[in-house]
């Protein structure tokens, strides 16, 4: 259990965080830049401090303004990778990697470092020098060297955010090992709703230096209040499904969720793989009746739960198909074909994004 | 050809004289660097108090006459000095006229230097990496020896040899503090001197020059490839 209820002040700003949540699995802390997810970081590492407050992890006081209590960072066995990294140019890989586990108390080494190398595909670089690794390599070192430490609480810091899509790729599915096969604790850092779903199971969002919701991903995302945060098009739920036929025969494979089954083109992945999908509110439109004679294959009939319209040109609705999905449509379309809550309406699905998850 | 005077080997006295030159050197360095490290880390890495009077009273020796720094050695060091006394007393240590007191004298010249190249390497660690190595468990004097430091090593390197070359050439302070006495105090600048206030000296001072020459150089052209070696070993 990670309890966190701190204030710390930045300039003009205040970043005041009460969060309760169990550690076990990957909670994402989401929201827009200089929301004061980094900052909350810091604080958990011991790196940063708050002004008030006090911080509880597993049951130790990390930190209690009032009892004067703030663990130094070597006492605190929490694991920081950090956005740049940080690597010590003056060790090779090998060296980069042992730092943590060489002061890590032997009795609660429970990662083997062959595990981490092999998982990680280090082996062949122990004795290269860290500048003369690609990028994706040395984040994988970065990754290496936090696991290794034998840390309690594993605090991921952006991982993706500074690789552009190739490494992104290159680098995703090395976190997604991590996560399933040395299950630590971890907190990870994002602003890419894309991310959070494909990592994380929990997520708490964190606008204005306040954590404005905490859930599973599949409840937060179907919120439609946070639609000012999930602004740009990344607005959208996350919905659970799971592949029945890979390929039908056209290249398209059918996964099945709550509501149905979407036929989506490859996945590439056998029956039975377990999969979160994302659906962007701006690939999902709204019709009253069935639409005939158009290209897009997912249609679902669902009943309108939600309407949320402020005051610029777009509208969200939130759509009960057998699980929330949220459309954003112009809110002349809104008036338009006179939508209100509790009515039906079939929703049209351009795209859907997925990743396999075998955890879930 | 060159002449004769060029061409002889070395006399037992110049022998002496480069030894002695070479040893005050080498201890005065050597007892010099922890402390020019503490200050240096000190200087680089903290804000305190009267930051700036402990960086002008540092500075002393590069402004102030050589024998002024002479002579404060004399008083601190003398039989009834604050350091003096009870090194005496204690220890039974006295410096006085010893090769110990012209590496001391050297040391105190050199230290403005040896810090600043010393300081400005620790200041361009970067810190992250320093939180990086608590956050993975070290503690701050963990994290001194196994990030600061080695990052910093070139800079240690050049401040240890840009004292140990400013000590060869060290005089004002060590013929104040400790005369010159031959075979104890007396290295090879001292030589030089005595040698020109004597009549028919001049072949001797010359002599004494080209041997300070070839040491010198010797010193900086290792200090070029050392630091070309610990910069290679720790490139970033």
């Amino acid at each position: 259990m990670l309890e966190i209820d701190a204030a710390q002040k930045l300039g003009s700003a205040e970043v005041a965080i009460t969060l309760a949540t169990p550690t076990d699995g990957v909670l994402a802390l989401f929201g827009p830049s200089g929301a004061g997810k980094t900052t909350v970081l810091n604080w958990l590492a011991g790196l940063g401090r708050p002004d008030r407050g006090r911080i509880r992890l597993n049951g130790t006081t990390l930190f209690d303004r009032e009892a004067g209590i703030n663990l130094p960072p070597e006492k605190r066995r929490v694991a920081y990778m950090f956005q740049d990294l940080r690597l010590f140019p003056h060790l090779n890989v090998r060296d980069n990697i042992r730092y943590g586990w060489r002061r890590s108390p032997a009795a609660e080494r429970h990662i083997a470092e062959g595990t981490v190398l092999e998982l990680l595909e280090l082996e062949r670089f122990q004795h290269r020098r860290v500048n003369d690794l690609s990028g994706g390599e040395k984040q994988r070192v970065a990754l290496a060297r936090a696991l290794l430490s034998a840390p309690r609480l594993l605090l991921l810091d952006e991982p993706l955010a500074a690789l552009d899509e190739k490494r992104k790729a290159e680098i995703l599915p090395f976190l997604e090992r991590v996560r399933s096969s040395l299950s630590i604790p971890t907190i990870f850092v994002s602003h890419n709703v894309d991310e959070v779903v494909r990592l994380a199971n929990r997520v708490a969002v964190i606008a204005q230096g306040r954590i404005r919701r905490v859930g599973s991903i599949f409840e937060v995302f179907a919120d439609l209040g946070l639609g000012d945060i999930l602004d740009g098009g990344a607005a959208g739920a996350a919905i659970p499904a799971r592949v029945s036929v890979a390929d039908d025969g056209s290249g398209l494979s059918v996964l099945d969720f709550a509501g149905g089954q979407f036929r989506v083109p490859g996945a590439g992945r056998p029956a039975g793989t377990a999969i979160n999908l994302r659906i962007r509110a701006r690939d999902v439109a709204l019709a009253r009746n069935r639409v005939d004679g158009i290209s897009i294959l997912n249609q679902f009939q669902g009943r309108i739960t939600e309407i949320s319209s402020g005051n610029g040109p777009y509208a969200d609705v939130l759509l009960d198909i057998g699980v929330p999905v949220w459309a954003r449509i112009s809110r002349h379309s809104l008036k338009d074909l006179g939508l209100s809550v509790g009515q039906r309406a079939w929703c049209l699905i351009k795209a859907v994004s997925f990743d396999t998850d075998p955890n879930r | 050809m060159l002449p004769q005077e060029f061409t002889s080997p070395l006399s037992p006295f110049e022998i002496e004289a480069m030894l002695l030159s070479l040893k005050v050197g080498v201890w005065s360095m050597i007892g010099a660097m922890p402390i020019a490290i503490a200050l240096a880390w000190v200087l680089a890495r903290r804000d305190f108090v009267g930051k700036s009077l402990v960086d002008a009273l540092l500075h002393l020796p590069l402004v102030l006459p050589p024998v002024s720094i002479g002579f404060i050695l004399l008083i601190l060091f003398g039989r009834q000095g604050w350091l003096g006394k009870p090194l005496a007393d204690w220890f039974g240590i006295t410096v006085m006229f010893k090769w110990q007191g012209a590496a001391i004298a050297s040391a105190v010249m050199a230290l403005p230097l040896t810090v600043g190249a010393i300081r400005l390497s620790i200041a361009a660690v970067d810190q992250k990496l320093e939180a990086a190595a608590r956050s993975l468990g070290a503690s701050r004097l963990d994290v001194f020896f196994s990030v600061t430091l080695p990052i910093a090593f070139p800079g240690l390197i050049a401040g240890a040899i840009l004292g140990f070359a400013r000590s060869l050439g060290e005089f004002g302070a060590t013929i104040t503090f400790v005369s010159t006495i031959p075979g104890e105090t007396e290295t090879l600048p001292l030589a030089m001197y005595r040698a020109l206030q004597s009549p028919q000296g001049d072949t001797q001072a010359l002599r004494l020059t080209v041997i300070a020459v070839v040491i010198a150089l010797c010193a900086l052209v290792g200090a070029n490839l050392l630091t070309r070696w610990a910069t290679a070993r720790g490139a970033r």
